[in-house]
């Protein structure tokens, strides 16, 4: 599943990020790479962004963004 | 002596460049604000040094181009010392910086700065540790109260003294390492960028994919380079630079959490204050009402101002009339004088000075990004990404800023859609027209609907745009930074010096236009241009022949359409001259047409020549449009 619309509060490990080149290394200028584990703190509405935070950094991901990351449960 | 700053955005970075070198660079708390370099040269304990500002970056890939500045002027330029400015409650991703800042081998420093945050979310930086990891001498600093300035100047100048370079970088595993060694070794560094950058950098970039290096390398290294990085993709199963990156990052983690001790964090309002102001309901109330706050604030009190303060020009250029009416050629020349610079004052200043405050605030609270953030959504449905806002809630300030500020868009494509339409938004000197004129003669419900006529047609343009373009660019990825208390010396510091813009720029030339327009007027030049352009100004839109020149001198600065209309007008009370529909069309028309000078610079340089005159050109039509849609619609007013 990917990191888009996860529940608030819940935390995931990233597993996969199937984006672009570019968008790849821009997430990992910003922190957000394979294995890291990050919560959501919350979803925007009308098909907004969802806000991660990781390491006390928030970080705001478009919807295309986000549902390129695949993540898994974790607690 | 030449220190550079480097770090990564929000680390405090320029507020500790103002500490040193006096306010020169603009700080607000949203990413992209940097995005050219300051210079400035200050005396530090007694010896001259030059401290540049480099614009904030997440890393040197150059991802895009404020970092490809920022690695351009390491690469290129002679320097000192690095002094490496680092968020320490965001210890493990600055790191990643500091990892790569390392490997340019120039005398370095870190500056732990904002150790108050880092303090209050529990975390402890071991500053002793990182140095003796790092190699390098690290200062703890709290930039926004001033503490630690004078050590970390002190220890600057002993590093670029000593010219001691960063010992071998840091390590990572040994597999890679070595991969990294075999490339270095095969690098011959020849020609003039090449020969001063140290090798393994080189080899890391070269296996990093990076584009500017490889240019710059021989075939031979192009080669070398191309089977280590099969090496590397064998062994781990993934894309050579991937693997590169993943180790940094690793590092990057490992060294924060060794020199980190983590405690519970003390909660404060802030933490809370998200959950109010990004609420899925509540966020977009409170948005409304923050902006309809400033609005109102803006306009009472710059109203109140503007009454006030035309009492007294009038009074002065009844004075005048009288002393002079004998010379009416000194009268002409001085009364452009006084109403220029009644320009200035009873208009200019009224508005320009509390929305800079307002803008001011909300920058250094770290609200921008999170009005991003509700907006992006909504912004796709006109084709628009939601950090695409930030450069456009600029443009209301000044569209230059603004325009440089879309930058912080990676995609080409998103940059020009931005550019365009930070440029349509009304900027603090068509804000003065706008509240000046239909504000002040029509009504604030007038001037309140003309911003939202304008957000329309903004949004408009941005879908039209968005189709003509069409190209599928990835979505918002910006950093959420934490909310700062404004400081009121800060914010009336920021103020100064964006007014200071107007005062030395704008007024001078506002004044001359005026005595220029004064002088054609008495020698009947006036007369030629407006004649000229009355197919327009009286045909189609219905205004006053001598607005003519009025609009010629407005694409200098956008306060001139209305300061000069005065002037052409013959008073300050445009009222009387004009009909509300007149001035309802020639404030609509001003909104939207042609850039002003200044901008039009920006323009050709973050968008190109082609689309400049293009954009100018839409921007005429549009204005046109739009008058003559205005007179239709208030014809019952004239």
């Amino acid at each position: 599943m990917t990191l888009y619309r996860k529940q608030r509060n819940s935390q995931v490990r990233i597993v996969g990020i199937s984006g672009s080149k570019p968008v790849r290394r821009i997430l990992s200028d910003l922190g957000i790479s394979i294995g890291d584990l990050v919560r959501i703190k919350r979803n925007a509405p009308f098909g907004g962004p969802v806000l991660i935070e990781r390491n006390s950094v928030e970080v705001a991901l478009g919807r295309d963004i986000a549902e390129c990351i695949l993540v898994e449960e974790a607690s | 002596m030449r220190f550079a700053l480097a770090g990564q955005p929000n680390c405090g970075k320029s507020t500790l460049f103002n500490a040193v070198a006096g306010y020169r660079s603009i700080s607000a708390n949203f990413p992209g604000v940097t995005v050219h370099y300051t210079v400035s040269t200050t005396r530090v304990d007694g010896s001259l040094v030059e401290v540049v500002d480099l614009p904030g970056t997440y890393s040197l890939t150059a991802s895009s181009s404020a970092e490809s500045a920022a690695r351009n002027y390491l690469l290129r330029e002679p320097l000192d010392a690095i002094i490496h400015v680092v968020d320490a409650s965001m210890l493990a991703r600055g790191l990643e910086l500091t990892l790569q800042l390392l490997e340019y081998r120039i005398p370095m420093m870190v500056c732990l700065n904002m150790m108050d945050d880092a303090h209050r979310k529990g975390i402890e930086v071991n500053a002793q540790q990182l140095s003796a990891i790092l190699g390098v001498p690290v200062v703890t600093t709290i930039a926004t109260k001033g503490i630690g300035i004078q050590q970390l100047l002190r220890t600057a100048l002993q590093v670029a003294g000593s010219g001691r370079t960063p010992d071998e970088p840091v390590h990572g595993h040994k597999d890679v390492e070595s991969v990294i060694a075999a490339l270095a070794g095969r690098i011959q560094g020849e020609g003039a960028v090449l020969e001063r950058l140290p090798r393994r950098l080189v080899a890391l970039k070269l296996l990093e994919d990076d584009e500017q290096v490889w240019n710059l390398v021989t075939e031979s290294e192009r080669a070398a380079a191309l089977h280590y990085r099969q090496v590397l993709a064998e062994s781990h199963g993934r894309d050579a630079d991937t693997v590169i990156h993943a180790e940094r990052h690793a590092l990057a983690m490992s060294i924060s959490e060794e020199v980190s001790t983590l405690s519970k964090p003390r909660r404060d309002f802030r933490d809370s204050l998200d959950r109010v102001l990004m609420h899925p309901v509540l966020g977009y109330v409170l948005l409304m009402t923050i902006l309809y706050l400033l609005f109102a604030v803006v306009f009472t009190a710059g109203s109140h101002l503007e009454t006030a303060l035309t009492r007294v020009f009038t009074l002065g250029a009844d004075l005048l009339h009288e002393t002079l009416a004998a010379s009416p050629l000194a009268f002409a020349v001085l009364n452009g004088l006084l109403q220029g610079i009644a320009g200035g004052v009873t208009l200019v200043f009224p508005y320009l000075i509390p929305f800079l405050i307002g803008l001011a605030f909300l920058e250094d609270l770290g609200y921008l990004p999170r009005v991003a953030f509700l907006m992006d959504g909504l912004m796709h449905r006109v084709g628009l990404h939601g950090t695409s806002l930030l450069p456009a809630i600029l443009g209301y300030g000044c569209n230059v800023p603004a325009v440089m500020a879309t930058r912080i868009l990676h995609a080409p494509r998103d940059r020009v859609i931005a550019a365009v339409i930070s440029t349509l938004v009304p900027c603090s000197a068509r804000t003065v027209v706008i509240l000046g004129l239909v504000g002040y003669y029509l009504g604030p419900a007038w001037a309140f609907g003309l911003y939202g006529f304008n957000i329309l047609v903004v949004a408009l343009t941005g879908k039209v745009m968005s189709h003509l373009l069409p190209q599928l660019t990835p979505g918002m990825i910006l950093e959420i930074p934490r909310y700062q208390i404004p400081s009121m010396t800060a914010i009336l510091k920021k103020t100064w010096f964006r007014i200071s813009d107007f005062v030395m720029v704008a007024w001078p030339l506002l004044i001359a236009g005026s005595i220029a327009l004064a002088i054609g007027e008495y020698y009947g030049l006036n007369r030629w241009i407006d004649r000229a352009f009355s197919p327009l100004t009286a045909g189609v839109l219905g205004l006053p022949v001598v607005v003519g020149t009025t609009l010629i001198l407005g694409i200098l600065r956008k306060e001139l359409s209305l300061l000069m209309l005065i002037q052409a007008l013959g008073t300050a009370n445009v009222g009387s001259v004009m009909s509300p529909q007149q001035i309802m069309v020639f404030t609509v028309f001003v909104m939207f047409y042609l850039p002003c000078a200044a901008t039009f610079g920006v323009l050709v340089r973050e968008i190109g020549t082609r689309v400049t005159l293009y954009t100018a050109a839409f921007t005429l039509l549009l204005a046109t449009a739009a008058g003559v849609l205005a007179r239709v619609l208030f014809s019952a007013w004239g």
